[in-house]
C-alpha cells in the first residue's frame, strides 16, 4: 500500500492534506513541521512519497528536495506551493521533484498528481467520498 | 433609517424610550423585555444599534446579553440604566459598550451617543477589514517575494556545483554574491513581517522576570558566539509586566545590538540594569562597543535607518524600530543615549503593574 510523508510547517496544510490523501485510501505514515524534521522522519519512515512545503522558516522546501535527492536519488518528491513562479518549478524538476502541488488543496487534481507518481491507492481502504 | 433595538425590562419606560427615539427619526424594531429575547431579535433583523437596560427580565441580565452580542455580531451596544455604582460600570467597561447613560437622561444625549456609537463602530469595522487585508497581503507578499529568490539561489547554485570548472575564480566570487543578496533579501522579508506581526499582535500582560529574561538571552549569544569573551553583569530581581513573548523579542533585539557592537572593543561589557526617573523605573542596556553619534539618537528607530555600514556591522536596521513598537505597545518609552566609539545606552519602561 503506497505510503506518505507530510512535510509542511502550517497546521493546517497538514490536516488538509492528511485527511485528502487519507481518505483517497493512501497511508500518511508521517508529517513533519519542519525541513529539519522532514528529513529525520523520511530516513526511518522510507516512505513512497514526500510531499514538501515549498516556503518553511530556516529551512525552506528546496534545500529539504536538495537534500533528500542528494541522499537517494530515486526519491518520490511533490513540492507543495501557493506562489506560482516558473523558475522555482524550472529549479525544483531539476533537482528531481516529480510534481508540483498548488496550494490551496484541491482534492481532484491533488490526487491525480500523486497518482500519476505513486500509482492507486489501495482499493479496500478507499473512503466512500468520491473526490 | 437607523433601526434600534431597546431592550428594557419595564413595559412604560420602554414606550417612552422609543417614542423619542421616533421623534428624533429613528426606526425601533422591538422592544423585548429580555436578553434571550434579545438575543434572537438580533440574530433574525441585525439592528443598527442596541440600547440595553442593564437589569431585565430573564436570566440574563443585561450586561450578559451585551457579551454575548459583542461575541457575535458586530452590533453596537449602549447602556441605558439607572445604576452608576463602581462596580456595576466596572462589569459593563468588559462587555465593551459604545456608551452609558444614566437614567434619567436628556433626548439630546440620548441622540449623541447613538450617533457617535455609530458612527465608532463604522470606523472599527473598517479597521479590522483593513488590518485582514494587510494580513492577507502579508502572507502574499513572503509567499510572492520568496519564491524568485529561492529560484535565485538555486540556479546560482547550480552553477557553483556544476558548472565551476568553467569559471576564473572572479566569476566564482560573483556567484558567492550573488547568493549572498538573496539571503539577504530573505532575511529582510522574514524581519519586515515580524515587524508587522508585533504591530498588530494581541498585547498580553503578564508579570515579567526581566533578569532572568536579559541572562538567558546573553547565555545564548555567548553559545552561539564561542570566540568572544564578553563581561555581562545584570541586576538581580528587575521586575516588571509585559507580554513575555514580544519582550523576548525586544530584549534579544536590544542585547543582540549590545553584544554586536562591542565586537571589536577590547574588554567588550554590557550592563542591564534599573535606575528611577522620579516615581517610574527605568530600565537600561548599556555596552562599551561602537557608540553612534549623539545627534543622530532620533534616527535610531527609524526602520531600514543605519548608522553603520554593513561591512562594520551587518544588520537590516528593522531591530530597532521592531523593539520602539514593542514598547510603545505595552505604553512604554525607549530612548538612546550614546557617543562614538564610546558606547550606547538604551532606556526602556514597560508596565509597572498588570492594568
Amino acid at each position: 500500500m503506497p505510503t506518505v510523508l507530510i512535510v509542511d510547517d502550517e497546521e493546517l496544510d497538514r490536516k488538509v492534506l492528511h485527511s485528502i490523501l487519507l481518505s483517497a485510501g493512501y497511508e500518511v505514515v508521517g508529517t513533519a513541521r519542519s525541513g529539519e524534521e522532514g528529513i529525520r522522519l523520511y530516513s526511518t519512515l522510507h516512505p513512497d512519497l514526500v510531499t514538501i512545503d515549498l516556503m518553511m522558516p530556516n529551512m525552506n522546501g528546496m534545500e529539504v528536495l536538495i537534500k533528500l535527492m542528494k541522499d537517494n536519488k530515486d526519491t518520490n518528491a511533490l513540492i507543495c506551493t501557493s506562489a506560482h513562479s516558473d523558475p522555482v518549478v524550472d529549479l525544483a524538476m531539476r533537482y528531481g521533484a516529480k510534481g508540483f502541488i498548488i496550494k490551496p488543496f484541491q482534492a481532484r487534481s491533488l490526487l491525480s498528481t500523486v497518482k500519476d507518481v505513486i500509482g492507486e491507492p489501495d482499493p479496500t481502504r478507499m473512503n466512500i467520498w468520491n473526490f | 433609517m437607523t433601526r434600534v433595538l431597546v431592550v428594557e425590562d419595564e413595559a412604560i419606560v420602554a414606550e417612552s424610550i422609543a417614542s423619542k427615539l421616533r421623534r428624533y427619526g429613528y426606526e425601533v424594531l422591538d422592544t423585548p423585555p429580555s436578553g434571550e429575547e434579545a438575543l434572537e431579535i438580533a440574530e433574525k433583523s441585525r439592528p443598527d444599534v442596541i440600547l440595553m437596560d442593564i437589569h431585565l427580565a430573564g436570566e440574563m441580565d443585561g450586561i450578559q446579553t451585551a457579551d454575548r452580542i459583542a461575541s457575535l455580531y458586530h452590533i453596537p451596544v449602549i447602556f441605558l440604566t439607572a445604576y452608576a455604582d463602581e462596580q456595576t460600570i466596572a462589569r459593563a467597561k468588559d462587555a465593551g459598550p459604545f456608551g452609558y447613560l444614566v437614567k434619567p437622561f436628556r433626548e439630546r444625549d440620548l441622540y449623541v451617543t447613538i450617533e457617535m456609537a455609530r458612527e465608532r463602530s463604522r470606523l472599527e469595522a473598517e479597521l479590522e477589514a483593513a488590518n485582514k487585508e494587510l494580513d492577507s497581503f502579508s502572507y502574499s507578499v513572503s509567499h510572492d517575494l520568496r519564491a524568485p529568490l529561492i529560484a535565485i539561489d538555486g540556479f546560482s547554485r547550480i552553477l557553483e556545483e556544476t558548472y565551476a570548472g568553467y569559471l576564473p575564480p572572479d566569476g566564482i566570487e560573483c556567484l558567492n554574491r550573488i547568493r549572498q543578496a538573496a539571503n539577504q533579501m530573505d532575511q529582510l522579508i522574514d524581519d519586515f513581517l515580524r515587524l508587522s506581526r508585533v504591530t498588530r499582535a494581541p498585547v498580553q500582560i503578564g508579570p515579567l522576570n526581566v533578569s532572568k529574561l536579559a541572562r538567558d538571552i546573553l547565555g545564548g549569544l555567548a553559545a552561539q558566539d564561542p570566540d568572544r569573551s564578553v563581561h555581562w553583569k545584570v541586576e538581580e530581581d528587575l521586575q516588571a509586566f509585559g507580554d513575555p513573548g514580544l519582550c523576548e523579542i525586544a530584549l534579544k533585539n536590544l542585547l543582540g545590538n549590545a553584544w554586536k557592537y562591542t565586537k571589536n572593543t577590547p574588554d567588550a561589557r554590557i550592563q542591564v540594569g534599573s535606575t528611577m526617573q522620579g516615581q517610574s523605573r527605568v530600565f537600561f542596556i548599556k555596552d562599551n562597543g561602537a557608540g553612534f553619534p549623539p545627534e543622530k539618537a532620533n534616527l535610531l528607530f527609524i526602520p531600514l535607518q543605519r548608522l553603520h555600514s554593513p561591512q562594520e556591522f551587518p544588520g537590516n536596521g528593522i531591530g530597532l524600530a521592531t523593539v520602539q513598537r514593542i514598547i510603545h505597545r505595552h505604553g512604554g518609552r525607549i530612548w538612546a543615549e550614546g557617543f562614538v566609539d564610546n558606547g550606547a545606552t538604551f532606556f526602556f519602561t514597560l508596565p509597572e503593574e498588570a492594568e
